[in-house]
């Protein structure tokens, strides 16, 4: 299998399906080929730390903000009629 | 319209709070919101890396669910059907954002100082002076290199790698092919990967 043939693969799927038998030329091919594997790794690391950012906390206040602004817009649109 | 505090009662089937919600019923508007309020501000965040327009962007979104909840037919999930408002809220920001620069320049009136969007954003947290000078650095990376990414690829690599939304999910979301997602992922994956090499490779 060729370099170019997992790199298809590992950018469209990263690690998601390699324990499909189908795919154990692909996994043959990470265990020998050093590039290959560390692109693997590369692209995962990369997801993770995006996906290790803190999620936000809404502030209460947020909420009824947004409460605030859609009583004003909807008081808005019976005024000039819109429904 | 006036919205009563939301009760403590727990978990409401969602599909009746929609109907009710679609009655009128301002209580469970309310609850709706609160229910999906976390996931619209962090989605939005995580597309536009920038708080204040993430929190402007889910009261919009909210406007917009409000206005159009009586369309929402229940053929999609309603997490498909939100998704889909805020993703149309972030490109319309950004159309906006592309006329106001234009005008200004025709204006010909000094630039703003914010620079370049949200790269200097990130207020927070707390421990480790040593620690914390990492972490921004990394986060305006982060930033810097999911910003370089026009908005489109953005918002496909956000669904399917940090919401973990499968590529049907979302290419119902963005009203795409499921091969105009996946190409826009290889796209994405690849362009981010390349900029932060130095930051993934040992």
């Amino acid at each position: 299998m060729k370099c170019i043939e997992v790199y298809q693969f590992l950018i469209d799927e990263l690690d998601e399906h390699l324990d499909d038998p189908s795919r154990e030329s692909i996994k043959m091919h990470l265990r020998e080929c050093h590039d290959c594997s560390t692109m693997l790794e590369t692209l995962k690391k990369t997801v993770h730390l995006y996906k290790s950012q803190p999620e936000l906390i809404v502030p209460e206040s947020l909420a009824a903000h947004v409460l605030q602004a859609i009583q004003q817009s909807s008081s808005m649109s019976s005024k000039d009629g819109v429904q | 319209m006036e919205f009563r505090e939301l009760d403590q009662q727990t978990d409401t089937d969602e599909g009746e709070l929609i109907r009710r919600s679609q009655e009128g019923d301002e209580q469970a508007f309310t609850r709706l919101m609160k229910r999906y309020q976390s996931m619209v501000l962090n989605f939005a965040h995580k597309v536009c890396r920038d708080r204040p327009k993430a929190e402007e962007t889910l009261q919009d979104t909210f406007i917009n669910v409000y206005q159009k909840l009586s369309q929402f037919d229940g053929r999609a999930k309603f997490s498909t059907w939100l998704y889909s408002i805020v993703t149309n809220n972030c490109l319309m920001k950004r159309r906006r954002r592309k006329l106001e620069e234009m005008t200004q320049e025709f204006d010909e009136l000094p630039k703003s100082e914010e620079g370049e969007a949200g790269a200097h954003q990130i207020p927070d947290p707390e421990p480790g002076p040593i620690r914390m000078v990492i972490d921004a650095e990394l986060r305006e990376h982060l930033d810097k290199a999911i910003l370089n990414l026009p908005l489109d690829y953005r918002i496909v690599f956000v669904l399917r790698d940090l919401e973990e939304k499968t590529n049907e999910e979302t290419a119902a979301i963005l009203g795409i092919s499921v091969e105009a997602t996946k190409s826009r992922l290889r796209r994405a994956r690849a362009f981010l990967r390349e900029q932060l090499l130095d930051y993934v490779s040992e």
